[in-house]
């Protein structure tokens, strides 16, 4: 081990000694310990209860702790099945994507996840699902994302299935146009001659679900002057445009059609033949607007193990803090809300303390805990720099004790 | 008599009426009805409407109760979900007719948590609606309107989630060890196996002798009709083409699945295949819940290598030659 290595399992140690795990049923959860090589080099832990817990982590300081979102009656047992599995949190994982900032995740690529991980509450869990916010938590990853922990009892026993529709759901995977727009168009014989006459029936604004935020989007786009962003011919386009409060109140209307579901009479809005290729391009675009993406492997595979709360990330030295108020604290300082949390400023959770460095690699400026920026290191610099930030620089590699 | 129960014989009140009924019918009237309502049901994937005479409803409903006692002894869960399949259908011809109260009580009973709303339209709290949602694409969750964690269906929508709940109840069968049955009824039972509809190629030889165990629990689920999750099916695929089958035999271990689509799996096997997935490891199988008890991969407690290397070491296997 090194000298650092060393350095920074004494620091997790301290952080251990004062800590309690923000989860519920820690006798029940599987655990699994990381070392410098690995994320999870041990797994199959369990312990009585949190005391314990935090008693090993202190003994021990892994640089990475995880836990199961499944419940077992033997959650030390192996192989898998003899654990007895009693059901799972559904877990939603998302990641910052892969971008330029490389292992310094800059602070635009993360207010990008931050509001991924919003949507996902504000436009599905809770107006789709009705999963209140008191049954879900919330927390940062400790590195490059957020993961959200729906803990009520009623998705305990969620089959894999029914987590990958869920899923699905979420990610857009499912939506498709044919089950969203009916093409009721037929021919009639008029005067010896064969005509079409356009039928299509479509969401209305005041559905819920997908079919809701579809029509809502359209309207969107209508308001915004963007139809051409789904193919509508400029001239159509202003029509529309001009008669913003027809096509309202068209997507407003309930109509009924003949398989007993209610639908908004999309035929007004007077697009005739070019529905297929309108709607599908509609639904392309509000996928891009709102659905949110993620690891759905860890969603539906409920014996995955995924880091614990408030436990400290070794590729950081961050804290995978939980950030949504249901009057948590971490050493007494209140959990910021999610809206306002900054990984480089909520997430250490070391002094500031001057610490004298040498830079093994060049460091990028990087926002501080006070709101600044630090300054840019080349390679070989010495440096005398806040305890937190010394810690966060040999997670990553950058720096070494001077 | 009120034929109710005889529409929906899978009520618990219907237990009750074959309790009190079965002593004026003999045994072989009986079950002579229920062969015919279990042959009709597996060969044919329909049961046949009740009569209007007293005897005939009453018959039909202690046919029921034998066909299941049938079910029980032959211990064959493929013909349990077939016969399912085909006993929900045949309910779902009587709820078209029924009041929205009886349809009401009827999912309460089968645990599905329906209501009424207003304009002719129906409830399902969103998590009923997972656990039952029938297969066809037009229940995605998606194509319905959801909000606040209910889902509003029509009044037939609502029909085919009583008909799906009923299903489901009825694909279970109960595990009795130390009961005997009389011969009358295995030979039913033997006979009604027979008409299950037969796939082209028979897996069991290869399954048997060459697989490791968990892929062969997983062709033996999907044989037996019942869902097998999507990383079984997918490491079962990757297995498969690892192992260098052809892509024809594959494909007929596929068509065991009574969901089974030629095209969708021949795309999803191809493009495994361009992909060159790598076989996940014993380990990682385990964390799927995949991984078998009985596996030669268990060294001393921990699992080793991957079903293909595994299935390599083991002697006289020639098929087995991994790509990479």
């Amino acid at each position: 081990m090194s000298k650092e290595q060393e350095y920074l399992g004494k620091c997790f140690s301290q952080y251990y000694a004062k800590w309690q795990p923000p989860i519920s049923h820690v006798e029940r959860r599987e655990f699994g310990f990381g070392n410098w090589q690995t994320k999870i080099a041990f797994r199959h832990l369990s312990f009585p209860n949190s005391g314990a817990l935090s008693a090993r982590l202190m003994r021990d300081a892994p640089p990475y702790v995880s836990y199961s979102a499944a419940y077992y009656e033997f959650p030390d047992a192996r192989p898998m099945p003899n654990k007895n599995w009693k059901g799972a949190d559904l877990i939603f994982d998302l990641d910052a994507p892969a971008h330029t900032c490389g292992k310094f995740t800059c602070v635009e690529c993360m207010g990008k996840i931050r509001g991924e991980t919003i949507r996902l509450i504000e436009d599905f869990l809770v107006p789709d699902f009705g999963i209140s916010k008191d049954e879900m938590i919330v927390n940062f990853s400790g590195s490059r994302g957020f993961h959200v922990h729906v803990t009520s009892e009623s998705v305990h026993n969620l089959r894999r299935e029914e987590r990958r529709e869920i899923v699905e759901y979420i990610n857009a995977a499912s939506v498709s146009v044919k089950t969203l727009l009916h093409d009721d168009s037929r021919f009639i014989k008029e005067d010896e001659t064969r005509k079409k006459v356009y039928k299509f029936y479509g969401p209305l604004v005041t559905d819920g679900g997908w079919r809701g935020k579809i029509a809502k989007r359209f309207l969107q786009l209508v308001r915004e002057k963007k139809l051409h962003e789904i193919g509508i011919p400029k001239k159509k386009a202003q029509e529309l445009y001009d008669n913003y409060g027809e096509v309202e109140n068209t997507l407003k209307a309930p109509v009924k059609r003949m398989d007993g579901g209610v639908w908004a009479n999309w035929t007004r809005i007077g697009l005739s033949g070019v529905y297929g290729k309108m709607f599908e391009a509609l639904v392309e675009n509000t996928k891009v607007a709102i659905s949110a993406d993620m690891d759905s492997n860890v969603t539906f595979d409920t014996s995955k193990l995924l880091r614990l709360p408030d436990s400290i990330h070794g590729g950081s030295g961050f804290a995978a803090r939980l950030c949504n108020d249901k009057g948590h604290t971490l050493f007494g300082k209140p959990t910021p809300k999610i809206e306002e949390f900054e990984p480089h400023v909520h997430a250490p959770v070391f002094s500031d303390e001057p610490l004298k460095m040498k830079i093994i690699e060049e460091v990028p400026s990087v926002l501080l805990r006070s709101g600044q920026m630090s300054e840019k290191y080349a390679k070989d610099a010495l440096i005398e720099v806040p305890h937190y930030f010394g810690i966060y620089l040999m997670c990553k590699g950058a720096a070494i004790l001077a | 008599m009120d034929p109710f129960y005889s529409h929906y014989p899978f009520l618990e009140g219907a237990k009750e009426i074959v309790k009190e009924i079965t002593p004026h019918y003999t045994q072989d009237e009986i079950l002579d009805k229920a062969q015919d309502r279990l042959e009709s049901a597996v060969g044919k994937g329909e049961v046949p409407t009740v009569g209007t005479t007293a005897r005939g409803i009453e018959l039909d409903l202690l046919s029921y109760a034998a066909a299941r006692m049938v079910l029980v002894a032959a211990k064959n869960k493929a013909m349990c979900a077939r016969v399912a399949a085909a006993e929900g259908r045949r309910a779902q011809k009587y709820l078209q007719q029924e009041s929205d109260e009886k349809l009401l009580s009827i999912a309460k009973e089968l645990e599905l948590g329906l209501t009424k709303e207003s304009g002719g339209f129906f409830a399902l709290p969103f998590f009923d609606y997972l656990r039952f949602k029938p297969r066809e694409e037009e229940f995605k969750l998606s194509a319905k309107p959801i909000a606040g964690g209910v889902v509003t269906l029509s009044r037939k929508e609502a029909e085919r989630f009583v008909q799906e709940a009923a299903r489901m109840k009825m694909d279970v069968l109960v595990h009795v060890s130390d009961m005997k049955f009389s011969p009358q009824i295995l030979e039913i039972g033997k006979k009604a196996i027979a008409l299950l509809p037969k796939a082209s190629a028979p897996i069991e030889n290869i399954a048997k002798t060459d697989f490791p165990p968990c892929m062969c629990r997983i062709i033996e689920d999907m044989k037996n009709g019942e869902h097998i999750g999507h990383q079984a099916r997918w490491a079962l695929g990757v297995y498969l083409v690892r192992s260098g089958m052809k892509m024809e035999e594959i494909l007929s271990i596929y068509a065991e699945s009574p969901e089974y689509n030629e095209n969708t799996t021949k795309y999803q096997l191809e493009y495994l295949k361009n992909k060159e997935y790598s076989m996940p490891s014993c380990a990682t199988m385990d964390t799927y819940g995949l991984a078998q008890n009985n596996c030669p991969c268990l060294y001393g407690g921990a699992r080793k290598g991957t079903p293909v290397t595994n299935s390599r070491r083991r002697t006289g296997i020639t098929r087995i030659e991994e790509k990479k």
